[in-house]
């Protein structure tokens, strides 16, 4: 029979008490509706196998922070009554704190955005909402390259012949590029096809 | 089978009806068993929520399995079958579907989010009947204290007449529907925590609210389209608002009145959602009453009757205590007619898990019912009562008492007096008691005591709650009830004390806050007698003033008129001898 050190004994428990709370990751993106810091409350927070997460706010209506690393710390959320955000666990590289970056037609006017939903599958999320009552699918996977992390979001909007924009903020840590859209200042416009593609990638 | 005979006997003397057996269900290792909604499919395959998010499925042939996780603090599900499930939870209504057929959840629909959220912890979103129609019913919260950092929808943070629970955003504090092309219609206002909502079987609609600020004692009300159920705070979103127009006077008549009161304490202090028993007698002699869970330790039961077109009824203790636990907030018939208890009680009290509860088919002497006569109430047992014991007047005792309709955190009992009867006959089953008096706008707590049944089974529960509402001729007191003598007067003598009742009585009102361990709940910061900071530092009357009085500012109810003063020199006994000082 093997023989159990009280050091291993005690390294098998605490492992056991960790993996409690700090999640394990399987086949397809984990998926979390709960708080979240620095995002309202109904945010969606999405977890990948290569250590890439994000959080999605259905009320922005867009994806409000990525981060690489273990994903998150669920038991602030879980313990007591009074809830408190989950902690994120990693590096932040992408945050976005304004409303309605995606716009439909004239990026000076927000869109009314409703939120329809989502599909989750093989290495991928799929959103589902309205922008001014037309649908829009937004599918987010991650994209591997040599040595950097990086979103890879597909649009699927309903309505080709209309203009959609995509807003922009200062990104520090962060290259956002799109090979279908034409940059007018701080923002991205797309137009004529039925699918338009986003790069996030962490520099 | 000796084993659940032995089981079946403890619990009979422990708070559960003898001819019933409580069995813990054993749940998946790997979920948590915070266990936060129940229901069937229609293959008869039981399903669960839990706090964490997930939903699982225990299928009749391979067992259990999860379904879905990462839903926001489930409290209700409706189950179209195995891979097709609505479920409601704080940010929405939601069909969760396993579309490849791999038997995990893989779509989200959002079904209704038309609701507002502010991230406050008291943002409960309960539910989920549906009508034949197809239409889903729910009900939603109040906000308690904090800070209101992002929303979702508009915020009003005034307040519509000194509450304490508020209704920051859109619909806090309604019950609504939401129909089958998922529009959102806001049906009644009034609440502060509908933590159960309910259709009985002729399709009337049913909330349970919970004591606190504006409630004085629990209640179930049946739930009309544009009525008003007592609370301020949730008005501020109707159309018709007009905060000039406030008062306590005014909102006392706009009230609804509840079908049933819900005595706290004795009859539990935050009821759960309603369900109803029609098994045809596979769970007992009770078929046609609502059963509710409660989160204290107990399960009610509801025999409702309509007077002058109106619900009103009976409550009446089914379990209570360590036999059932606390945290009995949903629950559901299984298609074999046992009744499944969902128990969760983060940060509130401890208890967790789910509970089968089987009837033995043994025999059981209860009282069944209480209906209204024109002068008094007829009582209807279970079994048959004896005849010479059940004419005897001196075995019955009827008390009448009010709650205040106020701004403070519950209210203490006021008006209570014994009501004298003075006639009682018996009639196929049936005891009638006539009363010397018969008023509207009071709750009758009826008891039978040593009473046996023609086969010689004792009565194990004598106690119902009658809500008076209205007499038989319609006769209603539509008045505000006012206190007539003052509760601070019985706190001046002293009795000689018991403290092995004191503790009974501690474990039945005061564990659910400070613990069976006196150690206190920190997540709504009830005292601990155990630290440096513990009150029984405080002199005993000092100690029972604040038993009596409660503490507003902490959230601490009255019990002045649910306890006698020798029952709070009890509690106060106990608490020095179990917690020192």
């Amino acid at each position: 029979m093997e023989k159990v050190s009280e050091m291993d004994r005690l390294i098998v428990n605490l492992g056991v008490l960790i993996c409690l709370f700090t999640l394990v990751y399987s086949g397809r993106p984990l998926v979390y509706r709960t708080i979240l810091p620095d995002s309202r409350p109904s945010s969606i927070a999405v977890g990948y196998d290569n250590g890439l997460a994000f959080v999605f706010d259905p009320i922005r209506g867009g994806i409000s922070y990525a981060w690489t690393g273990p994903f998150l710390d669920l038991e602030p959320t879980w313990t007591g009554k009074l809830i408190k955000p989950a902690r994120v666990l990693g590096k932040v590289f992408f945050r976005d704190a304004r409303d309605l970056p995606f716009r439909k037609g004239n990026p000076e006017i927000e869109s009314e955005f409703v939120f329809k939903g989502y599909d989750v599958g093989p290495e991928r999320i799929t959103f589902f909402y309205l922008l001014d009552g037309s649908p829009v699918e937004q599918i987010v996977t991650p994209l591997k390259t040599e040595d950097k992390e990086a979103l890879h979001i597909q649009f699927k909007v309903a309505d080709p012949g209309e203009s959609y924009w995509l807003l922009l903020s200062p990104q520090p840590q962060a290259r956002i590029t799109s090979p279908e859209a034409e940059q007018i200042e701080n923002c991205l416009k797309f137009q004529g096809k039925e699918t338009y593609s986003v790069v996030i990638q962490h520099d | 089978m000796l084993f659940l005979i032995v089981y079946s006997i403890a619990f009979g003397q422990n708070g559960a009806p003898s001819s019933y057996r409580i069995e813990q269900v054993q749940l998946p290792e790997s979920m948590s068993p915070e266990v936060s909604a129940v229901a069937f499919s229609p293959r008869g395959n039981l399903v669960i929520a839990n706090r964490h998010g997930d939903i699982w499925i225990r299928d009749n042939e391979s067992g259990w399995r999860r379904f879905a996780y990462g839903l926001h603090e489930p409290l209700g599900l409706w189950v179209n079958n195995e891979s097709d499930i609505y479920v409601i939870h704080r940010p929405e209504l939601t069909r969760v579907q396993d579309v490849d057929g791999d038997g995990e959840a893989d779509r989200f629909r959002t079904i209704s989010d038309a609701w507002g959220l502010t991230g406050n912890y008291h943002e409960f979103a309960y539910g989920l009947p549906r009508d034949k129609n197809g239409n889903f019913y729910g009900g939603l919260g109040l906000e308690s204290a904090g800070e209101i950092v992002m929303s979702r929808g508009p915020i009003r943070m005034r307040r519509v007449l000194d509450e304490r629970h508020r209704s920051v955003t859109p619909f806090r504090g309604w019950v609504f529907q939401i129909d089958p092309e998922g529009r959102f219609i806001p049906l009644a206002m009034g609440f502060r925590q509908p933590a159960g909502i309910g259709l009985s079987p002729e399709g009337d609609l049913f909330a349970t609210d919970n004591q606190g600020d504006w409630v004085g004692s629990s209640t179930l009300v049946h739930v009309r389209k544009g009525h008003f159920y007592g609370h301020p705070a949730s008005l501020k979103w109707s159309p018709d608002f007009s905060p000039d127009q406030i008062s306590r006077e005014k909102l006392w008549e706009k009230r609804t009145r509840p079908a049933i009161i819900f005595p706290h304490g004795p009859m539990g202090g935050s009821p759960g959602e309603p369900v109803w028993d029609l098994t045809e007698g596979k769970f007992g002699p009770f078929h046609g009453q609502i059963f509710i869970g409660d989160f204290s330790a107990l399960i009610s039961r509801v025999h409702l009757e309509k007077i002058a077109g109106e619900y009103q009824g009976a409550c009446f203790p089914f379990i209570e205590g360590e036999s059932i636990g606390q945290g009995n907030m949903r629950m559901a018939f299984a298609p074999d007619g046992t009744l499944y208890v969902a128990q969760t009680t983060r940060g509130w009290a401890e208890g967790e898990g789910l509970k089968r509860i089987v009837w033995t088919g043994a025999p059981l002497m209860e009282l069944r019912a209480i209906s209204l006569t024109e002068t008094g109430f007829d009582l209807e047992f279970t079994e048959k009562p004896d005849p010479i014991l059940a004419g005897q007047a001196t075995i019955y005792r009827v008390r009448r008492f009010q709650y205040h309709y106020h701004e403070k955190y519950g209210s203490p009992r006021i008006n209570e007096s014994d009501v004298e009867v003075v006639r009682v006959s018996t009639e196929g089953g049936r005891v009638r008691l006539e009363l010397a008096e018969l008023r509207p706008g009071f709750i009758y707590r009826i008891e039978a005591t040593d009473l046996t049944s023609v086969d010689g089974h004792k009565i194990e529960n004598g106690v119902g709650y009658y809500t008076l509402n209205r007499l038989l001729n319609g006769e209603t007191d539509r008045s505000l009830p006012v206190e007539m003598k003052k509760l601070d007067e019985v706190v001046q003598s002293r009795q000689p004390t018991d403290v092995q009742k004191g503790g009974e009585l501690y474990r039945q009102y005061c564990a659910m806050c400070h613990l069976p361990d006196g150690r206190g709940s920190q997540g709504i910061g009830a005292a601990s007698f155990v630290g440096p900071e513990s009150p029984l530092a405080k002199s005993d009357d000092e100690l029972k003033a604040i038993i009596s009085a409660g503490k507003d500012d902490k959230g601490m109810p009255p019990f002045g008129s649910t306890l006698s003063l020798e029952e709070i020199q009890d509690v106060v006994a106990y608490l020095r001898q179990a917690f020192g000082r």
